[in-house]
C-alpha cells in the first residue's frame, strides 16, 4: 500500500466526488425507480410495479422505438454527411484552408445547444428563411418544424463535430501507401476508397456513429424544442414525468434511456472490434502526406454552409424589427439588444452560470489532472477499473443523471444551492478534463520529470517545472472546454434549479419555450460572439499542442525525404 | 512461371528522365538506362540522391518533367501506376492489415477479374514460390518481419509484372534477416524469371544481388556496370568512394606523376585523381613498389579476416591498407614503416 501511496492520494479526490455525487445519485436514482406512486399521492416503496407498468405498456415501447429511429436517423445522416466532409477535409493540401476547415466545423460546439436550435427554428418555421425561398418556386411552403425531420436535421448539425473528429482521426493514421499499393496493384481511384480507404477508415466511422448515436438518444433541448410535443423520446418523457410528478416512472424512464446507451455502447464497441484488423501490420514506418483534393471544396462550401447558416441567421435575425422570426426581416432595430436589459433574471442567471461553470472548472482541472497524473505516471493496481469509473459519467445520459442529481440533492438537503450545481457540474466535465490531459502526459516525456528530480526538486516542485510545461497547452484547452461544456448545459441543470433560480441556457430554454421574438437572437448573438473569440484561442492552443497532428498530415513533402529518410 | 518478353525492346527503358519539383525539393537530371528481360538491376545511391523518385517514375506514381519510360517497348507517357504492367514492393511493405495472406495476394488478379479458380491457383504458386505455404488465412500483424516482406514479394508478382519494383524492401530488417532474404530474393528472381529493378542505399545489397547495377548521386547517374566493374573501375571519384573504402588522391598529371598535396602517385595514365584500394596497398620493410612512402604506423585495426593498418605520411596524408596474411602481425602503433602500391592498383579518374 505504501508503494502506491502518492497514486492514491491523487486519485482519491476524484473518486470520492464520483462516488459521492455520481454512483450517490445513480444509486438513489435506482431504488426510486422501485417505489409507486398513487393517483392521491401516496408513496409505496420497495414495489416493481413502476417497472411493470413500463415494460408491459405499449405506449412506452413505442416511445423507447422512437427513440431508438431517432438517434438511427440522425446516425446515418451524420455519417452521410460526416464521412465526405471528413475525407475532403484530410485531403485539402493547404494547412492554412484545413484549419480554417475544423474551425468551421467544431466551432459550432461552442455555441449553446439552444441557441442553434432556435437558429434551426427560424430557419424551419412556416415563415423561415427555408419557405421564403421554396414558396416563389412554387415549392412550398413545407412544414418540417414540430417534426421528427426538424429534429434530425438540427441534430446532425449539433453532432457532426462528433463524427467528423474520429473519422478525421483514422484517416489520418492511414498510411497512403495503402492507397499507393492498391493503384500499384491495379485498383483505379474508386476501387481504392471501397477495398482500402473505406475498411481501414471503418473503426473511425464507427467510433463516430457511437458518439452521434449515445448523444442523440440522450437528447432533450432539440427534440423538445423543436419537435413541438409530438416527437416523444425517453429524455423529453423523463421531463414530463418529473413535471407530472411521477418520479418512479422518470426513474425508470432514465434507468431505460441509460440500458439503452449501454446496449448501443456494447453493440458499437463489438462492431469496432469486428473491424479493427487496422493495426497498420505490415506497415514498419510512418505515413508520407495526402495528396491534393480536386472536386471537393463545392462539398465542403456546402457542408459550411449548412454549418454556420443557423448561426448567421440568428445574427440577422437579432436586428429585425419586428418580434416574429419571418424571414425576411422587414427592417432592422437594435430594439431587441435593449430588450435584454429589460429582462427579468437574465443577469442573476448569467452570473450563475459564470459561478457554477468557473468554481466546476477550477475544481474538475484540479482533481482530473490529479488522478490523470496517478493514471499516467503511477504504475498503480487497478489502473483500468479507476479510468473506466472516472470516464463512466460520459456514458449516462445527461437528464437520466440530471433526474437522479435532483432527488439525490433533496435528500442530502442540497438541493436549491450553489453547491450542488457545482458538484454535479464537475462530474460531467470530469471525464472531459482527464482525456485531454490523460492525452497531454502520455505525449509528455517523464524523463524530463525524473531528471528534474535527479537534480534535487521535490516530486511537486518537479511536476511544476519538468511537466507542466510540457502539458500546458492542453490544460488551457480542457480548462476552456470544460467551462464551455458547463457553462452551455442545458439538459441534466433544468432539473436541478430551484424555482428561484435559473442558468442562463435555462433561462433560454424556458424563454423559447414560451416566446418566440428576437430578444433570444440577440442574446444569442453576443453569446455567438463570446463564443467564436474562444473556439479561436482553443483552436491556436490545440494547434500549438500538437492535438490536431494527428488531424492534420504536414504539408506535401518531397518524396524523396519522406521516403529515404525513414531507411537513412 | 516464367513472364515471356511480349512486344518489342527491353523490359524497361528509360530516356532522358527529368524530375523538377515545384517546390524546389532535388528530382532527377537525365536519367537513362535500360534493363534486359529477367536481369535483376539496381539503383544505389546515398539518401536523396533520387533512385525512389526513379523508381516511382517507373512505376508511374509520378510523372516525369520530361523524358520517356517505355515498358517492352511501349511509352507509358500518362498512364497512371493501376495501368501499368508494373507491381512494387513498396519500402514500408503496406500489406492491407484488413485481408488475410491469400487475400492480400489475391488483391491484384481478383481486380483484374480472373476466375476464382485461377486465382487461387495463383495464390496458391505464389505462396509455394516465397516459402509459405500454409499460411493464407493468417493476417499480417500475425506475420514476422520477414514473412510480412515474402507476402509482400508475392503480391506484386501476383500480378504477373513485366518488371518487379523493390523500394529498399530490407531496409527495415534486422542484419540476420536481411542477409537471408536477399538470398531468398536472389531465388525468387530466378524462379519466377522477372525483372527485378531494385533501390537501394547499401552497397553491400547491391554488389551481391545485381546483375548489374546504377550507381546515383544528387539526382544523375555516375555509372552503370556489372557490380565487379563498377568496384574495380570506377570511372567517377564518387562511385569510388561510396563502393567500398579507397584511398582518393586528386591532382594535377605532369610526365606520369599524379601530384597530389602531400603525394606524388606514379599513375598509367593522365587524370584528375586516382584511386587506391585498401586491399591494393602493401605495409611492411623493404618494399619493392613502383610507389613507396615513409610513414609511421598510426592504428592498427583488427577486423577478423583481415587487419587494416593507417600509416601517416611525413606530409600528413593518410594511407590505409587492409591486409589478409598474419605477415603484418609483428607492426606495431608507432613503428616506422613504408607503404605503397604497384601502378596498375592505381585507377585513374578523369571526373
Amino acid at each position: 500500500m505504501r508503494r502506491h501511496r502518492t497514486a492514491l492520494l491523487l486519485a482519491a479526490p476524484s473518486v470520492v466526488l464520483l462516488v459521492g455525487v455520481f454512483a450517490g445519485a445513480m444509486l438513489t436514482l435506482l431504488e426510486y425507480s422501485f417505489h409507486q406512486y398513487l393517483p392521491d399521492g401516496t408513496d409505496i416503496a420497495h414495489t416493481a410495479v413502476t417497472w411493470q407498468t413500463f415494460l408491459t405498456g405499449g405506449y412506452h415501447w413505442q416511445i423507447v422505438g422512437e427513440t431508438v429511429v431517432l438517434g438511427l436517423i440522425t446516425t446515418v445522416a451524420a455519417a452521410v454527411v460526416g464521412y465526405p466532409t471528413a475525407y475532403a477535409l484530410h485531403r485539402v493540401r493547404q494547412p492554412r484552408w484545413r484549419y480554417v476547415g475544423l474551425f468551421i466545423i467544431f466551432a459550432p460546439l461552442l455555441t449553446s445547444v439552444v441557441s442553434r436550435t432556435y437558429g434551426w427554428e427560424l430557419i424551419l418555421g412556416d415563415s423561415g428563411v427555408l419557405n421564403s425561398l421554396l414558396e416563389p418556386a412554387g415549392l412550398g411552403p413545407v412544414e418540417l418544424l414540430y417534426e421528427r425531420s426538424s429534429v434530425v436535421i438540427a441534430l446532425v448539425h449539433i453532432l457532426l463535430p462528433f463524427m467528423v473528429f474520429p473519422i478525421i482521426q483514422s484517416l489520418g493514421q492511414l498510411d497512403p501507401a495503402f492507397g499507393e499499393a492498391a493503384g500499384d496493384l491495379g485498383a483505379g481511384a474508386f476501387l481504392r476508397f471501397v477495398k482500402v480507404t473505406l475498411p481501414l477508415t471503418m473503426p473511425g466511422l464507427i467510433g463516430g456513429a457511437q458518439l452521434v448515436f449515445a448523444l442523440s438518444i440522450s437528447s432533450f433541448a432539440t427534440p423538445s424544442l423543436l419537435g413541438g410535443g409530438r416527437v416523444n423520446v425517453l429524455a423529453t418523457e423523463i421531463y414530463d414525468n418529473v413535471n407530472n410528478v411521477d418520479w418512479p416512472l422518470a426513474a425508470v424512464s432514465s434507468y431505460a434511456l441509460l440500458a439503452l446507451a449501454v446496449v448501443a455502447l456494447g453493440v458499437f464497441g463489438w462492431l469496432q472490434r469486428r473491424t479493427g484488423r487496422a493495426e497498420q501490420g505490415g506497415v514498419t514506418a510512418a505515413g508520407a502526406a495526402s495528396t491534393g483534393a480536386r472536386g471537393w471544396s463545392g462539398w465542403l462550401v456546402a457542408v459550411y454552409a449548412y454549418v454556420l447558416l443557423p448561426l448567421v441567421i440568428i445574427v440577422i435575425n437579432s436586428f429585425s424589427s419586428v418580434s416574429y422570426g419571418t424571414w425576411p426581416p422587414p427592417g432592422f432595430s437594435a430594439k431587441w439588444y435593449a430588450n435584454l436589459f429589460e429582462q427579468e433574471g437574465l443577469g442573476a442567471a448569467t452570473l450563475l452560470s459564470l459561478e457554477v461553470a468557473i468554481a466546476a472548472t477550477v475544481l474538475a482541472m484540479v482533481i482530473g489532472t490529479a488522478v490523470a497524473v496517478a493514471l499516467v505516471r503511477h504504475r498503480m493496481p487497478g489502473r483500468g477499473p479507476l479510468q473506466s469509473f472516472v470516464l463512466s459519467p460520459t456514458v449516462v445520459p445527461k437528464v437520466a443523471f440530471g433526474f437522479a442529481g435532483f432527488i439525490y440533492l433533496h435528500r442530502l438537503g442540497l438541493f436549491g444551492g450553489v453547491a450542488g450545481l457545482v458538484v454535479t457540474h464537475t462530474v460531467i466535465v470530469l471525464p472531459f478534463v482527464v482525456i485531454v490531459v490523460t492525452a497531454a502526459l502520455m505525449r509528455a516525456d517523464a524523463t524530463l520529470d525524473a531528471a528534474a528530480k535527479d537534480l534535487g526538486a521535490a516530486p511537486l516542485r518537479a511536476f511544476r517545472l519538468a511537466t507542466l510545461p510540457q502539458i500546458r497547452p492542453a490544460l488551457i484547452a480542457a480548462a476552456l472546454f470544460a467551462f464551455v461544456v458547463s457553462f452551455d448545459e442545458v439538459d441534466m441543470t433544468v432539473f436541478l434549479l430551484s424555482p428561484d433560480q435559473n442558468t442562463l441556457p435555462v433561462w433560454m430554454f424556458i424563454y423559447m419555450q414560451k416566446f418566440q421574438d428576437p430578444t433570444l437572437a440577440a442574446l444569442s448573438t453576443l453569446l455567438i460572439v463570446a463564443a467564436l473569440a474562444i473556439a479561436a484561442t482553443v483552436a491556436v492552443l490545440l494547434a500549438r499542442s500538437g492535438v490536431f497532428s494527428s488531424l492534420t498530415p504536414s504539408p506535401e513533402e518531397p518524396v524523396e525525404k519522406v521516403k529515404e529518410g525513414t531507411s537513412a | 512461371m516464367t513472364a515471356a518478353a511480349t512486344g518489342g525492346g527491353p523490359d524497361a527503358e528509360l530516356r532522358g528522365i527529368r524530375k523538377v519539383y515545384d517546390n524546389g525539393a532535388r528530382g532527377v537530371e537525365q536519367v537513362d538506362f535500360t534493363v534486359a528481360t529477367g536481369e535483376f538491376f539496381s539503383m544505389l545511391g546515398p539518401s536523396g540522391c533520387g533512385k525512389s523518385t526513379t523508381l516511382r517514375i517507373l512505376a508511374g506514381l509520378e510523372e516525369p518533367t520530361s523524358g520517356e519510360v517505355l515498358i517492352r517497348g511501349e511509352p507509358m507517357r500518362g498512364r497512371p501506376a493501376h495501368r501499368r504492367p508494373t507491381n512494387m514492393v513498396f519500402q514500408r511493405l503496406a500489406l492491407f492489415p484488413h485481408l488475410t495472406v491469400a487475400d492480400n495476394i489475391a488483391f491484384g488478379p481478383k481486380l483484374r477479374r480472373k476466375p476464382a479458380r485461377q486465382v487461387s491457383e495463383i495464390v496458391g504458386s505464389m505462396l509455394d514460390l516465397v516459402d509459405l505455404a500454409g499460411y493464407d488465412a493468417r493476417y499480417p500483424a500475425q506475420l514476422s518481419g520477414g514473412q510480412q516482406q515474402r507476402v509482400a514479394i508475392a503480391r506484386a508478382l501476383a500480378n504477373e509484372p513485366a518488371v518487379l519494383l523493390l523500394d529498399e524492401p530490407l531496409g527495415a530488417l534486422d542484419l540476420r534477416l536481411r542477409v537471408q532474404m536477399q538470398q531468398a530474393l536472389k531465388r525468387i528472381q530466378h524462379d519466377s524469371g522477372t525483372t527485378f529493378v531494385y533501390v537501394t542505399h547499401d552497397q553491400v545489397e547491391a554488389l551481391t544481388m545485381s546483375d548489374r547495377m546504377a550507381v546515383m548521386n544528387e539526382g544523375r547517374i555516375e555509372q552503370i556496370g556489372p557490380p565487379a566493374e563498377l568496384y574495380r573501375s570506377p570511372a567517377t571519384k564518387f562511385t569510388a568512394t561510396f563502393l567500398g573504402d579507397t584511398n582518393l588522391y586528386e591532382g594535377t598529371y605532369d610526365g606520369g606523376l599524379l601530384e597530389a598535396e602531400g603525394i606524388g602517385v606514379k599513375v598509367a595514365r593522365p587524370g584528375r585523381a586516382v584511386s587506391v584500394r585498401p586491399e591494393h596497398v602493401a605495409v611492411g620493410k623493404d618494399l619493392d613498389c613502383a610507389n613507396r612512402y615513409h610513414g609511421r604506423l598510426e592504428d592498427v585495426i583488427f577486423q577478423g579476416a583481415s587487419t587494416r593498418y593507417h600509416v601517416r605520411l611525413a606530409s600528413g596524408v593518410l594511407v590505409i591498407s587492409e591486409r589478409r596474411e598474419e605477415a603484418g602481425s609483428t607492426l606495431t602503433v608507432g613503428d616506422e614503416v613504408e607503404t605503397g602500391w604497384d601502378v596498375d592498383a592505381g585507377v585513374v579518374l578523369d571526373h
